[in-house]
Order: structure tokens, then C-alpha cells, then sequence
């Protein structure tokens, strides 16, 4: 590479990585809480134990009842929690919307049959982490955001690992050079974890920026796909007596060899068609667990059910889920993540107090070379 | 390119590991993953205690 090359990266690379540095400092940080927001929601005793007890209340009624503590209200969406079989959540939102980002999680107790109150799932710690890794606290704007953030770190790690070649050309991998100035140590430190580290980075940042257009590729899946099997099936009459969803869920349970309700959305929002129950299923373990597929049941005829795979775009998101946040090997690995975390964070601010003492330094030197200068001799 | 030698082989393995947990359902799977995935961590952490010679 020649040398004006090689210094017009190293400024791009420089620039680019300051003015992400705070950014990936906070994906570090909030994503190494993220690990482990199961934990911390547990400690924390965000969701009732079960009373005990079988549960008596269907999904139906469980509707029913979040909607009685929200009048106006419509339900879009219902799910069970797998870790916590007492407990079925409904996405309720002011009447007339569809949008499953005005909804609002509803918690009922399913042994107990009533609404679990003062909870909101906005205002759990884990869930403003969240918003704050995925979205800046800015919402759906917010996730655009984020996802350039994401490709100028990508380009900063890209250019970092082209320029370690001509940087370390006369150097042996892993030198710290600790007898030397600070800079040059916490410069061989920046360098040694940025390459050590590029692979764990480069698939967490892909997969991060994949997942921040996530919501764009559904709604996209929505308004194509969706709408065509929608009206391939027939009706527009939204269908509201959805008394039978417990039906339509056993039923796609029972004809989908062996998977699992995820989510149900109901007739009339934004993921289902009219007349449909969307119900989204995933698998038992393993990659299978991610991995979701969607039968389509007739909310008037519940046995009615359609299985469909979903697009390679959005099968694409759904792996990447578990490669963004390594929630699929135990504690094992959310250790060895949060680790990686852990470096990328010192690589973020290692390089970034780089660039600026470098710049400090050169101020220093331009402001001696100017007080070393000699006056100018006053002429007669 | 004999710069790159160990990037490469760090690279490759945490890029392997993370597959190989996520794609491979077994005990032996998720072992070998996460080896291949921990040796980055190691060599950074046998380097940061014995440095080597400065250069090549």
C-alpha cells in the first residue's frame, strides 16, 4: 500500500473511530447487561412467582381480561411466557390502531386469572437497557441510528485491520511496549485487542446492523408477502370474537411437528389478515429455538391452519438474534461475551484517548515551534 | 502477509466457534465452539503477561 494510502486511512480510521467511540462504549457497557437481563430481572423481581396451582385461564379469556383494565382498547398480539408458564402477555393498544408499536404488554396471571398490576414493561431496568442499546431511547428513528453507527464502526474495524499490516510490519504479534512513552503502550494495547478481538466484533456489528432495519424488513414482509397470502385467502371483514385462539394455537401446535407457540397476533393487526390468526412458532432447542416459522389459522375456522416458512431476509434476522447477544450457549458463553464486551469497550477508549493526545501533542508542538521562532528584525 | 498470520488464525477461530456453538446441537458442538471461540482470549491474555521480543 503507499504511503499517502496508508495515512489517508489511518485519518479516516482515527475520525471514524472517535466519533463512534462513546457510542460503542455504551453498546458495550448496556450490552453487557443485556447478557444477563434474565438474571437481573429475577434479582430485581420484575414478574410474580406463580401462586402455585394449575393454570385455569385460556389465552381467550386472559384477552378479555386485559382489555377489561384498558377500556377503548384493542388487543393486536397474545403470548405465554416459556420460562414462566403462570404468566400470558397481551399486547393491548388504543382503539383503532393496528400498529404493534402502540401496543403495550398486558401481564395476567394465568393460575389466578387476573391482570398483574403495577407492571410496566417500558419502565423495567432491563427494558430501558434495552432501548438505550437499540434504540438510543429514540425509537424506531433511534434504530436507524444506531445501524449507522454500526457501519461506521464496521468500517473503522475493516480499516484497523488493514492498517495493522504496514503498522506492524517490523513488530512481533502481541509486542506491548511497556518501557516505552504511555502512548505507544496504550497504542500496541488498541492494536492487539482491536485484531485479537476483529472476528467476535465484525459478527456482532453485522448482525447489530441487520437487526437495527429489523423492524423496516418486517413491516416490508408485512405490506408484500403477508398482504398476498392475506388476500389469496379471501375476506376483508375483520373477524373480533376471537374466543377460539386457544383452538387455532393447540391445533398449529399439534400439525407443526413438535414447535411452539412464540406469539399469536390477532385478526385485524398489523401481522395477521383480517380473518386470521398469525400464529409464529419456534422450536424446541438450538438453532431450531430461533429459527420461526408462521401458520396462518382461520379465526372461523380454527382447524384451519396454513404453515408457511418465512423469507430468507427475515430468516436471516431471526439468526441473528443469537449471534448478536450469545444467548444460546449458557453461562459458558454469556461469560465469554460479556469478555468480548468487555475488550471491545477498551478498544473504543483506548483508541479514541489516541486520537486525541496525538492531536494534543501536535497543538503542544505547533504552539513551541511558533514562542522558538525568531522575531522578525524592525527595518529602518 | 506473515503479519497476519495470527489475526488470521484468531479471526477464523472465533468466527468458526460462534457457528459451530450456534449451528452444531451437541455436547461436542458447544465444547469445540467454545474453545475455538475462547482462543482469542487466551493469546491475548499469554501475551499481555510475557511480551514478546519487539521485533521480528
Amino acid at each position: 500500500m503507499k504511503p499517502t494510502t496508508t495515512r489517508k486511512l489511518l485519518a479516516w480510521h482515527r475520525w471514524c473511530g472517535l466519533i463512534v467511540s462513546l457510542n460503542v462504549a455504551l453498546f458495550a457497557i448496556t450490552g453487557v447487561l443485556l447478557i444477563f437481563h434474565e438474571e437481573i430481572d429475577d434479582m430485581l423481581g420484575v414478574l410474580p412467582e406463580s401462586s402455585g396451582g394449575d393454570n385455569t385461564t385460556t389465552l381467550a379469556q386472559a384477552i378479555a381480561i386485559a382489555r377489561e383494565g384498558t377500556p377503548g382498547s384493542t388487543a393486536l398480539w397474545a403470548s405465554r411466557d416459556p420460562d414462566k408458564p403462570h404468566l400470558g402477555y397481551v399486547g393491548v393498544a388504543p382503539g383503532g390502531s393496528t400498529l404493534f408499536a402502540d401496543s403495550k404488554p398486558v401481564a395476567v396471571d394465568l393460575v389466578e386469572g387476573k391482570r398483574v398490576e403495577n407492571l410496566d414493561f417500558d419502565k423495567t431496568f432491563s427494558s430501558i437497557v434495552f432501548q438505550l442499546h437499540a434504540q438510543l431511547l429514540m425509537g424506531p428513528a433511534g434504530a436507524l441510528l444506531v445501524g449507522v453507527i454500526g457501519l461506521a464502526f464496521l468500517f473503522s474495524l475493516v480499516s484497523g485491520a488493514i492498517l495493522y499490516g504496514p503498522m506492524m510490519v517490523r513488530f512481533s504479534f502481541g509486542l506491548l511496549r511497556r518501557e516505552r512513552s504511555l502512548r505507544a503502550l496504550v497504542a500496541d494495547v488498541h492494536k492487539f485487542v482491536g485484531i485479537a478481538t476483529l472476528g467476535w466484533n465484525i459478527v456482532v456489528v453485522l448482525t447489530g446492523i441487520l437487526l437495527s432495519i429489523g423492524n423496516m424488513l418486517l413491516q416490508y414482509y408485512a405490506a408484500t408477502e403477508l398482504q398476498a397470502l392475506a388476500s389469496r385467502l379471501g375476506t376483508s371483514e375483520v373477524v373480533t370474537d376471537w374466543s377460539n385462539v386457544d383452538r387455532a394455537i393447540e391445533h398449529a401446535e399439534a400439525t407443526s411437528q413438535g414447535r411452539e407457540l412464540q406469539f399469536v397476533a390477532l385478526p385485524g393487526s398489523e401481522y395477521a389478515s383480517p380473518s386470521h390468526y398469525a400464529i409464529i412458532l419456534h422450536g424446541k432447542s438450538g438453532l431450531d429455538k430461533s429459527m420461526l416459522t408462521l401458520a396462518l389459522a382461520d379465526a372461523r375456522n380454527p382447524d384451519a391452519v396454513q404453515h408457511h416458512d418465512f423469507p430468507l431476509y427475515l430468516q436471516a434476522l431471526m439468526l441473528a438474534q443469537p449471534l448478536h447477544f450469545g444467548d444460546y450457549g449458557g453461562y459458558p458463553l454469556k461469560i465469554v461475551w460479556s469478555l468480548f464486551s468487555l475488550l471491545s469497550l477498551l478498544m473504543a477508549v483506548s483508541g479514541a484517548w489516541i486520537t486525541l493526545s496525538a492531536r494534543k501533542q501536535r497543538e503542544q508542538r505547533k504552539r513551541s515551534a511558533i514562542v522558538d521562532e525568531p522575531l522578525p528584525e524592525a527595518t529602518p | 502477509m506473515k503479519t497476519y498470520g495470527w489475526p488470521l488464525v484468531l479471526f477464523l477461530s472465533s468466527v468458526i466457534g460462534l457457528v459451530t456453538m450456534l449451528l452444531v446441537e451437541n455436547d461436542l458442538g458447544d465444547n469445540v465452539g467454545l474453545l475455538l471461540l475462547v482462543l482469542p482470549l487466551a493469546v491475548l491474555a499469554r501475551y499481555s503477561l510475557v511480551t514478546p521480543p519487539a521485533s521480528r
